[in-house]
């Protein structure tokens, strides 16, 4: 007879929540993530990463309102800070940042010329569709920081594209 | 096409053409699991020390339990009276010698700047890290040896001594020739010697031991005095410890430079002396109008007038790294000087020190030479900063120099 203890009903009950979680939302927090920081490899990592911790927390995670931005916030600032250590301990190389195949090239390279916490609000906000507060909780900034941002970056992608962005 | 609706279809169009993600849920599960493992083992054994800790009556008990505690706490503040390893003057060459490296122009290109021996510098500055790692006093005469051993931090005390920080102690000597060592601050985390505060005292910051999402560094201040208890004046709970500086302004109010996914300086600490702050007062960056940067070596002239720090980008293949120097009233850039780095050969680690009227500026940064995969560290004097003309040199040292007085340097 098999003896399944309450610990292991807990711990099966766990990994079971985790993998619905993780099958919904790894593949959109990825390229959400991969766009926001133009380098599929390191969201990658970033991304496994952060799953790793919100598994390990997963008792207190999976009750916030949106443990996704909880995994993105994470998955984030790993990521650049990742970018700072990479710089303090590898030798130059050259750019480690893959060119993603983006299908609107003009638009491509003004989303570039954002900074990241403003390339993040959009493509939290155009890509994942995530709401205003959402995305506040998400990157843990009040919402009218986000609406600032949102709008600063609207307003610089309109001055680089100029009247192509109506065409 | 809306702009909105253009970004929607962009993104979408650019998901699909995205590599698949590779990550496995049945691996980050396992690693999960596996980490709990170990954080528990951890724990257990901890618990067992201070069971036994408590049975035995030892007396260090805080040792073993500040891993676990909500963040570390300053050790009482471990007065030491030490004599200094080395004291009294030495003579030393103009240039310094580094007899293991091969000549400079084999190891890294040589950027079109003149030179400035250590004596030349026309005022007596601090010098430490490198290659020589002793902390030494550099005066027209010579250099005399402070410290010996590794340093990781040292600056004026602005009543002629020198506050240094060496690994995970905080000491004071009290003028620099005087011969002795006062230990300020012994702690069992990671320190980091912040600056002095107007008020004469020190401002230090303890990082949490165990690294996680949730690390919080806490900023401690400790008056310069044998016995002095050291006090909690702010934390800052930022994912990663980010904080760079503080800098007092000209109103005598501090600045702190925090980067959250982009460094910005900000008031600080705010009322309830918990992080983030309110309003950014300048965002990195700003000097070129570009978005976001790294910000080091934040700074200030003693009267506040003037800010310095070094901007650059975090990722590869951008502009290279600037020298910044904004008002410290209206923190708008007064000046912006590119130093001669190409930005895929710069690491960071910057170290700014002003003269008291912002004119002259000591700039260490360490970068790659090319040749080898350990940074090595440059430092540059700049002359007539926040002029139409300013002059840059490579200072003959491979390590941190800094003003000892920025009044004297000042009226060079």
């Amino acid at each position: 007879m098999v003896v399944v203890t309450t610990a292991k009903v807990s711990e099966m009950t766990k990994t079971t929540d985790f993998d619905v979680f993780y099958r919904s939302e790894h593949a959109p927090l990825y390229r959400a993530l991969a766009m926001t920081l133009g380098d599929s490899d390191l969201a990658a990592e970033a991304i496994d990463e952060a799953m790793v911790r919100a598994y390990q927390r997963w008792a207190v995670v999976s009750r916030y309102d949106n443990p996704a931005g909880w995994v993105y916030r994470v998955a984030l600032n790993w990521a650049i800070s990742r970018l700072r250590l990479r710089r303090r301990t590898l030798p130059p190389v050259q750019a480690a940042a893959d060119e993603l195949r983006l299908p609107d090239p003009v638009l491509a390279e003004a989303v570039k010329r954002l900074s990241t916490s403003h390339r993040a609000v959009v493509v939290l906000r155009f890509h994942l569709d995530w709401s205003l507060e959402q995305i506040a909780a998400a990157l843990g900034v009040p919402v009218g920081t986000v609406k600032s941002r949102l709008h600063r970056a609207l307003s610089s992608l309109r001055e680089t594209l100029g009247g192509d962005h109506e065409s | 096409m809306s702009l909105e609706r253009r970004l929607r279809q962009h993104f979408g169009d650019a998901g699909k053409g995205l590599p698949a993600p590779t990550g496995r849920c049945e691996e980050v599960t396992r690693r999960g699991r596996r980490r709990r493992t170990v954080q528990n083992s951890v724990i257990g054994i901890a618990g067992v020390v201070a069971v036994l800790g408590a049975g035995f009556g030892l007396r260090n008990l805080n040792t073993a339990r500040v891993v676990f505690d909500a963040g570390p706490t300053p050790s009482t503040a471990a007065v030491s009276e030490t004599p200094t390893a080395v004291a009294g003057p030495t003579t030393e060459p103009t240039t310094i010698p580094r007899p293991s490296e091969p000549a400079a122009s084999e190891a890294r290109p040589e950027e079109p700047v003149d030179r400035v021996a250590m004596q030349d510098l026309g005022a007596p500055v601090l010098a430490y890290g490198g290659r020589t790692r002793d902390l030494k006093v550099y005066r027209e005469d010579g250099g005399l040896a402070i410290w010996s051993g590794k340093v990781d931090m040292a600056i004026a005390d602005n009543v002629g001594g020198i506050v240094l920080q060496a690994g995970k102690s905080i000491s004071w000597v009290p003028e620099a020739d005087a011969g002795r060592t006062i230990k300020l601050v012994e702690a069992d985390s990671p320190l980091a010697l912040r600056a002095m505060l107007p008020d004469g005292g020190v401002l230090y910051s303890m990082a949490d031991t165990e690294r996680s999402e949730d690390m919080a560094e806490r900023f401690f201040a400790v008056a310069l005095a044998q016995g002095a208890e050291p006090q909690l004046i702010a934390t800052d709970s930022a994912f990663e410890q980010w904080a760079v500086g503080p800098a007092w302004t000209a109103d005598a109010g501090l600045v702190m430079a925090s980067c959250h996914l982009m460094c910005s300086l900000y008031a600080w600490p705010d009322d309830d002396t918990t992080f983030p702050f309110a309003e950014a007062l300048y965002h990195g960056g700003g000097s070129k109008g570009g978005p976001l940067a790294a910000i080091e070596g934040l700074t200030a002239t003693p009267d506040g007038r003037v800010i310095g720090m070094v901007e650059s980008q975090p990722a590869p293949g951008s502009e290279p790294p600037q020298l910044v120097l904004l008002d410290g009233t209206s923190f708008k850039p007064l000046a912006a000087i590119t130093l001669p780095f190409d930005e895929e050969r710069y690491v960071g680690a910057a170290d700014v020190s002003l003269s008291a009227d912002g004119q002259r500026v000591l700039v260490s940064v360490e970068s790659h030479p090319g040749s080898t995969t350990r940074p090595v560290r440059d430092t540059f004097l700049i002359e007539g900063a926040i002029t139409d003309t300013p002059r840059l040199r490579r200072v003959d040292f491979d390590g941190v120099v800094r003003w000892l007085h920025p009044e004297e340097a000042s009226r060079q």
